[in-house]
């Protein structure tokens, strides 16, 4: 009967994702009402240092395989290896940051082992079957952050795998006082991988392309006045955001065309966007879509920029950021 | 070079809520258009195409009206399309999902390269692509930056991924499954006669009939996982509005954005 | 002297720019109920061209077409932006001898006004305003420098905060649920946050809701919805050497938008009659972008390749669809109904932003004084009845 909750350890060079630290608070979330045992994976060549991080962070098992090459990038041996981890182990559920490394290996390895795999989640609870087994109920946004649903793994899947957003759980505070039983699984082999890792490229200049960017500032009308661009402008290379705007901007020749944003202009999907000086205009509106930050700054408060951002400052943008780079 | 993409049709607006009593989806509009991300897919098979010949075939899941997803695809340049639609394969989570896709690849024909978006609009469990390559038994890189391939070496493809605050730079064989990040490229833009045109481009609609997949595999038999509830956000449309004087509103926004850059 | 409680129904360009008209009364007392955003619907999807002379709007209502003009150029000159003016010249083409004379008509009305306009058959002269035409089969065109488009999202924030600054209120985000009418005439308003305002005239300025509207007092408001359909442009070359003026032909219109070209089906183009321009849809389930339909690609595309081929081949960049309120007659309905205190500012169709100015500057008048216009006599709902 499957049984426990696993977390898988992600790691880089030698050291524990934070995204799979927070897992260990999720994990005993859950734990305080099945009582599982918590236990994580670890699948890579330098993971000695990775098994210590777990220790401290108090679970109560680490199951390794410690590689004989690096399988960084090898997503099909990744997968192979941590599906027949998880075949041994038989956990209840896997919980699994919801990062790239985390979402590409556990597609696989969910189609490996025909269990479902629940994306991004942002809340996990349990709930209590008729028979008194427990299920996760894992809560997750959806259409972009419009709506919440409850996923569950159905009846006879195991493991219940989901990946878990990160940030929306604190890391234990790591003790050295913690111990942990260490499981090596030295019967697993690692298959040939169809993918080499080349070389890791000189990393590139900010990009100026506002479409690709993660971050990004966006001015309106409130920018134009008393030579608040400037100070926009060093803002955004402050926080390394690309500068878009409403068509004032673009009008005024303050912004190149192309950075602007809305109907008329691009369709931007930042994680980061924050909105100095703008009105709302739905025609602009538009032009923002699936960010996980919004913040708007306006000195009028029912600016209808209010009614998209997920924070608002009914403030002067000049005297916010002045005070923002004196930081 | 063959390749195959798949692309999903996804609301034009994110703009749903919940029935606060039957707890059903109300969209605010039935608008569908392509996955943004399925586009900077679509632009690499182009360059792909240009630089090595071949064809490219475009592949959807969804309803009939989902051929307007295929159409458009075909208006930025993709040769034919593929549509599957089926009742019986609807509703399916990413796994039946993906098992759906990968038997209708195979049944198109031989591909030497399948490409996807790398996350979707509306659900963005970014799985599919990476399901799809566990299918079919090859391999994948996902969320990529770029493309190159070079044919001194015909058998492999290159590709940038940043990750870790990296960039790496992968080499992967072929036949692989690559998912191409939103905004990595600028896809070329459909004209009014690359539009009118590919309405006499080919769209092959395949059924369960055809895949033959069994019953109990695809749609929501087949899914492992179950939606059982939606509900609204807490807090509502309306921003939350942060008090305070500017030296202490400063503070809100640095911490506010240093909090979510830790999760980039 | 006795307070006159007014209740606007729709804060798009036709119930802001009402409800600034109201607020010059000293004895108004205005409130305008948007159930959304300010200028974010119907509005929003306007063109915003105010043009001297097309045949958007019969030379016969000249003078509504320029106070409409001249009211947002002294807004704009007023706070720069806040009419979101775009001087881009106006190039209206005649393809046939009627539509000829409809322009010179235009030129001659334009020039008595003071502004410049000139009808010009040298094609070489009419390239150099638009290098990408094709002069094959036209007559001439009729030119302006003088105008440009307008921003009727802009506009409408601007009367909303011109009328906000005379005492009148604004309440977005709030729907109408009721009109209360006692004895066949209107007492109040209930609203989707459960207040209950009282009223002496409650005004319908919901465009494209007008239908529904009016259902809740009971009064038929006979509107169709054509379809605009719209698309954005890029030109081949991505970034246009000369500016794009506002492009006129009878079948349809463009206009620039920063690098971009809006190009749009031209509202009398549209057949009332043929299920695929008119009916009566939901407006509420109108997406923000996207939508059209497939025949719109066909007719641009022909229209195109034959009148303006050099941006044929330019890229689609996103379109958007939207309904627009039309009674039979083409013409707005403006004024009293069977309903005492019920009041229509509705049914501007595609042309809200240029006839709303002087609309409502007569229908203020009507509502407070009690006195008419020639204006108001034309464009009244009882023409429609019977």
């Amino acid at each position: 009967m499957a049984n426990g909750i696993c977390i898988f350890a992600e790691n880089y060079n030698g050291k524990l994702e934070p995204a799979s630290a927070e897992l260990v608070s999720a994990a005993r979330l859950i734990q305080e009402t099945t009582k599982e045992e918590i236990s994580a994976i670890v699948a890579a060549k330098d993971c000695d240092t990775v098994v210590e991080e777990l220790k401290g962070l108090g679970v109560e098992k680490i199951y390794v395989v410690k590689t004989s090459r690096d399988i960084l990038l090898q997503d099909d041996a990744a997968s192979e290896v941590i599906a027949e981890m998880l075949r041994k182990i038989d956990p209840s559920s896997v919980l699994i940051p919801a990062t790239p490394t985390g979402r590409s290996i556990f597609s696989r390895v969910a189609m490996k082992l025909n269990c479902g795999l629940t994306a991004d989640c942002t809340e996990l609870l349990v709930g209590t079957r008729e028979d008194g087994s427990y299920y996760i109920k894992q809560n997750k946004p959806s259409f972009g952050e419009n709506v919440f649903v409850t996923i569950i793994t159905r009846e006879g899947y195991y493991p219940q795998m989901m990946t878990v957003r990160p940030g929306v759980y604190t890391a234990p505070e790591a003790s050295s006082e913690n111990s942990a039983e260490v499981v090596y699984m030295d019967d697993i082999a690692v298959p040939d991988s169809q993918i080499e890792v080349v070389e890791v490229l000189p990393t590139e200049d900010t990009t100026d392309s506002i479409l690709s960017s993660e971050i990004v500032v966006v001015g309106g009308r409130g920018v134009l006045e008393d030579d608040n661009f400037a100070l926009v402008k060093e803002f955004a290379d402050k926080i390394g955001a690309a500068i878009g705007g409403t068509r004032p901007m673009v009008d005024t020749e303050t912004i190149p065309f192309e950075h602007q944003i809305g109907q008329t202009g691009c369709t931007i999907r930042p994680k980061i966007c924050i909105s100095l000086g703008v009105s709302g205009a739905i025609q602009h509106t538009e032009g923002i879509k699936d960010t996980k930050l919004f913040v708007a700054v306006n000195t009028d408060p029912n600016a209808a920029i209010f009614k998209v951002a997920d924070y608002g400052m009914t403030a002067d943008l000049r005297a916010v950021l002045e005070n923002y780079l004196k930081l | 070079m063959d390749i195959a993409v798949l692309i999903k049709q996804v609301p034009v607006s994110n703009n749903v809520s919940v029935d606060p009593e039957t707890h059903a989806l109300i969209r605010a509009s039935a608008e569908g258009m392509i996955n943004p991300a399925d586009l900077n897919a679509i632009e690499e098979a182009m360059v792909l195409k240009e630089q090595t010949g071949g064809k490219v075939v475009v592949f959807t899941m969804g309803p009939p009206d989902a051929e307007k997803a295929l159409r458009e695809a075909m208006a930025h340049g993709c040769d034919e399309s593929c549509l599957i639609t089926d009742r019986a394969v609807a509703g399916g989570d990413t796994i039946a999902t993906a098992k759906v896709l990968a038997e209708a690849i195979k049944k198109y024909g031989k591909f030497d390269l399948i490409l996807s978006g790398a996350l979707s609009a509306d659900g963005a469990t970014g799985q599919v692509g990476a399901m799809v390559a566990e299918c079919l038994g090859i391999p994948h890189v996902a969320e990529i930056q770029s493309i190159q391939y070079d044919e001194a070496v015909p058998d492999k493809i290159d590709a940038v991924k940043k990750v870790y605050g990296e960039r790496f730079h992968v080499r992967c064989a072929l036949p692989a499954v690559l998912s191409v990040n939103f905004g990595s490229n600028v896809p070329r833009l459909a004209t009014l006669r690359s539009t009118r045109a590919a309405k006499n481009k080919p769209l092959a609609t395949y059924t369960n009939a055809d895949l033959k997949l069994p019953a109990d595999q695809v749609g929501i038999p087949g899914s492992p996982t179950a939606v059982i509830d939606s509900f609204e956000p807490t807090g509502g449309r309306m921003a939350e509005m942060l008090e305070g004087t500017p030296e202490e509103l400063a503070v809100k926004l640095k911490n506010m954005i240093d909090e979510e850059k830790g999760k980039l | 002297m006795e307070k006159k409680k007014i209740g606007i129904i729709g804060g798009g360009i036709s119930g802001t720019c009402l409800g600034y008209h109201l607020s010059l009364y000293d004895n108004a007392e205005v409130i305008v109920f948007e159930k959304d955003t300010i200028g974010g619907a119907s509005t929003a999807k306007s063109a915003g061209t105010v043009c001297l002379f097309d045949d958007s709007l019969k030379n016969r209502y000249w003078d509504v077409r320029l106070y409409g003009f001249e009211s947002y150029l002294k807004m704009e000159a007023e706070e720069k932006g806040s009419a979101g003016f775009d001087k881009t010249g106006t190039l209206v083409v005649a393809t046939n001898e009627q539509v000829e004379a409809t322009i010179k008509t235009g030129i001659a009305l334009a020039k008595a006004a003071g502004y410049s306009g000139e009808y010009i058959t040298d094609k070489d002269r009419i390239k150099e305003i638009l290098p990408d035409i094709s002069t094959d089969n036209i007559l001439g065109a009729g030119y302006t420098a003088d105008d440009g488009y307008f921003d009727g999202t802009m506009i409408s924030n601007t009367y909303a905060k011109k009328m906000q600054k005379n005492g009148g209120v604004i309440k977005t985000g709030v729907k109408v649920t009721e009109v209360v009418v006692k004895d066949n005439k209107v007492t109040g308003l209930k609203t989707s946050e459960g207040e209950e305002y009282e009223f002496d005239y409650v005004v319908d300025c919901t465009g494209p809701w007008s239908k529904f509207t009016g259902e809740m007092v009971g009064v038929d408001v006979p509107i169709w919805h054509t379809k605009a359909e719209a698309f954005f442009l890029c030109p081949p070359g991505k970034k246009l050497n000369y500016t794009f003026p506002v492009l006129k032909y009878p079948e349809f219109y463009g206009l620039r938008a920063g690098d971009n070209i809006f190009i749009c089906k031209s509202h009398l183009s549209m057949d009332l009659n043929n299920p695929m321009h008119a009916g009566q849809w939901d407006p509420d389930k109108l997406p923000a972008t996207g939508g059209t339909d497939d025949y719109f690609i066909d007719f641009l595309l022909d229209q195109l390749e034959v009148k303006v081929p050099g941006i044929v081949d330019s890229g689609l960049v996103s379109s958007w669809l939207s309904y627009r309120a039309e009674p039979k007659d083409f013409l707005p309905i403006l004024g009293e109904t069977p309903v005492e205190g019920y009041i229509l500012a509705t049914g501007y169709g595609g042309n809200g932003v240029i006839e709303a100015p002087a609309a409502s500057r007569d229908l203020a008048k009507l509502i407070m004084r009690g006195e008419s216009t020639p204006l108001l006599e034309d464009w009244a709902f009882k023409r429609l009845l019977g």
